[in-house]
């Protein structure tokens, strides 16, 4: 606590006063011009109070005694241990700007796009235990300077003939890079860190532990050097574009220098240093069911981002409305097909149920990588000891993820490729009323569709087990029992009308299973386990009990 | 069974399908909100970075012409193109 020099009473940071203001006189103070006793001594540390969580392991500084009866990270109402500590004193602060009453308006108005997400958000009770946390990144700071030789080439194409011209180019570079920034923090994960960037350098202010007062803040557990070639390599970009604009002169206008990222380090002299620095963000954790989603606002900006869990009330309300929306296409689509309505419709579901299949098969890939936790650079340092090194273009993505998938990406395109193939057979060979007849030419075809649908199934079931952050869940075999079922009563018989109405439900029900275990996974995903860590909240919870398998 | 049970029947099932898919995307899509931010105004994007890079006494001396295109120099223009394909702005 920081006691007031006039009363002793206590003293907190103002956001819209940007001052030190007393509770019980009112005296206001410049941050810079309060100090505790061992401040001065130590140039290093800080002395802080840092509380621990029994229930998640959380730790976190707060100078407020309030502190002890609430976890911001897990939500529970419990009683936290406290102990004095001595922390590394960060060089920068960015300051609050923006108020709790400001943050809940900017965070309202996502919640207002999120129409699935649980009612609870726009909850006011709710939307009050938004806490203010200084959040700890690394500030990247970035010089180039020196003489460079490096060589260029220009190439003009003429008609069929392309003419080489090659260069020397000599020169001096200067450049200074400030602000890119990166969360040091295992509580928020990088992509939702990049949600809420960025935080501008301008307002940055020399660390003083006084502006901590009233607020929670994160410490830092995550080292500098995980970022630092991202930061290199940005300013080596820019560099390199500099130089070769700067070289293009004449009748040599495109003139384009070749330095890989290492070389650019040398002939530039590119040198980073990383600062310690605490950045404010509003954040709320929300419970839902037994884990938590985290809510953020850019303390400084305003910028919301939040990774909503899907309220599974809200969906089936919203499956209902679509359906009576979808209701007048479909009695088209159905009476299109004049004397074989039911046979038709049954077509036309199994390949909606082709389409769910591929569905999940996408996404449980998709969630897979997120679960996995690789797109965290924290995250795989931690376990790697590997500097984690994002592909720059998205044609790198693309092809790697090509190089990755290529099972997939085969598996795909037979299977797309037959669904087409199957349309005009559904078009035309249905009116049969024979689904699986040996006269109905694309009897093959449909038989190889369910067959399918049930592989797609066993994978993206095997694919799920592999997610370490989530329960196992049965909707997508069930699924694809009851859509294999369909090939059994076909094969009975294929002229029913009633069967055909039943094989069309057991399709529809298989899907929707399978659509729904997606639902399930995707709030497992947005949430996040609070309980059973040795010492930290958020992402941290993920890798200590999952063990990052990479 | 009358026809047009048959048609409610079926036409029922069908758009109740298309709505959970459709209604899964829409989840989707919605629950993830805030958009990593962009510089628009900006030639490298690098939104929020303050800096100042410049190139001084550039000289540009012509060290080698060929029109030969070999394989290794059809490689090295294939990378080219597609470097400069990519290129915009000037130098500040």
């Amino acid at each position: 606590m920081f006691a007031c020099k006039n009363c002793g009473g206590n003293i907190i940071y103002d956001i819209k006063s940007k001052k030190l203001v007393c509770k019980k006189c009112n005296s206001s103070f410049a941050p810079e011009s309060v100090t505790k006793e061992n401040d001065s001594v130590d140039y290093d540390y800080f002395e802080t109070t840092v509380f621990t969580c029994p229930q998640c392991g959380a730790e976190i500084m707060c100078e407020d005694n309030e502190a002890s009866s609430f976890c911001t990270y897990c939500a529970s109402s419990t009683v936290l241990t406290s102990r004095i500590s001595k922390e590394k004193k960060p060089d920068y602060i960015i300051p609050f700007e923006k108020t709790k009453e400001e943050c809940i308006e900017e965070f309202k108005k996502i919640t207002k796009k999120a129409i699935f997400a649980p009612s609870e958000l726009k909850d006011p009770k709710v939307l009050d235990k938004f806490k203010a946390i200084y959040v700890p990144y690394w500030f990247y700071e970035v010089s180039q300077e020196g003489a460079f030789k490096v060589s260029g080439a220009e190439i003009q194409r003429t008609g069929s003939y392309s003419n080489a011209y090659y260069f020397d180019v000599n020169g001096d570079i200067e450049g200074k890079f400030e602000g890119f920034c990166r969360d040091a923090s295992y509580s928020f994960s990088d992509d939702l860190g990049e949600r809420i960037a960025p935080f501008f350098p301008e307002g940055k202010k020399k660390f003083y532990p006084s502006y901590l007062s009233g607020f929670y803040a994160d410490i830092s557990d995550v080292d500098s050097i995980v970022y630092e070639h991202e930061a290199e390599e940005l300013a080596n970009d820019v560099a390199r574009e500099v130089v070769s604009n700067a070289s293009c002169k004449g009748e040599y206008k495109n003139m384009k220098i070749y330095l890989s990222n290492d070389e650019a380090t040398e002939q530039f002299n590119t040198a980073v240093s990383a600062k310690r620095a605490l950045f404010p963000i509003w954040f709320m954790s929300f419970k839902n069911e037994k884990k938590v989603a985290y809510m953020t606002v850019n303390g400084q900006t305003g910028k919301a981002a939040s990774d909503f869990p899907i309220s599974k009330r809200k969906f089936f309300i919203g499956v209902l409305l679509l359906t009576l929306i979808f209701f007048p296409v479909s009695f088209l689509i159905v009476s299109m097909f004049t004397g074989r309505n039911a046979f038709g419709a049954l077509d036309v579901a199994l390949l909606l149920s082709c389409a769910s299949y591929i569905i999940y098969y996408v996404q449980m890939k998709i969630l897979q990588v997120k679960d996995s936790g690789a797109e965290d650079a924290g995250r795989f340092y931690e376990k790697t000891k590997v500097v984690y090194i994002k592909n720059k273009t998205k044609n790198e993505n693309l092809i790697n993820y090509i190089k990755d998938s290529i099972v997939d990406f085969v598996i795909g395109v037979i299977y797309i490729g037959v669904m087409f193939w199957e349309i005009p057979f559904m078009l035309n060979v249905s009116t049969q009323g024979k689904l699986f007849g040996i006269d109905a030419v694309s009897g093959f075809l449909r038989i190889l569709l369910i067959v399918g649908n049930l592989v797609l199934a066993v994978i993206g079931f095997i694919r799920a087990g592999k997610l370490k952050n989530s329960a196992k869940y049965y909707g997508v075999l069930f699924g694809g029992i009851l859509t294999i079922s369909v090939l059994g009563i076909e094969l009975i018989n294929a002229n029913s009308v009633i069967l055909s109405i039943i094989s069309c439900v057991l399709l529809c029900a298989g899907a929707f299973l399978t659509i729904f275990d997606l639902v399930l996974y995707h709030n497992e995903l947005t949430t996040r386990k609070p309980a059973h860590l040795k010492r930290r909240g958020g992402d941290a919870i993920a890798y200590d009990i999952n063990n990052l398998d990479m | 069974m009358p026809t047009i049970l048959i048609i409610l029947i079926c036409s029922l099932i069908l758009s109740f399908f298309a709505a959970f898919i459709a209604c899964y995307f829409l989840a989707k899509i919605t629950s993830l909100p805030g958009k990593k931010s962009v510089a628009e105004d900006d030639e490298f994007n690098l939104c929020g970075i303050k800096y100042n890079c410049v190139a001084k006494n550039v000289e540009v001396k012509t060290k080698s012409f060929s029109s030969n295109e070999n394989q290794e120099r059809k490689e090295k223009m294939d990378l080219y193109y597609r470097d400069i394909s990519g290129r915009k702005g000037s130098a500040r």
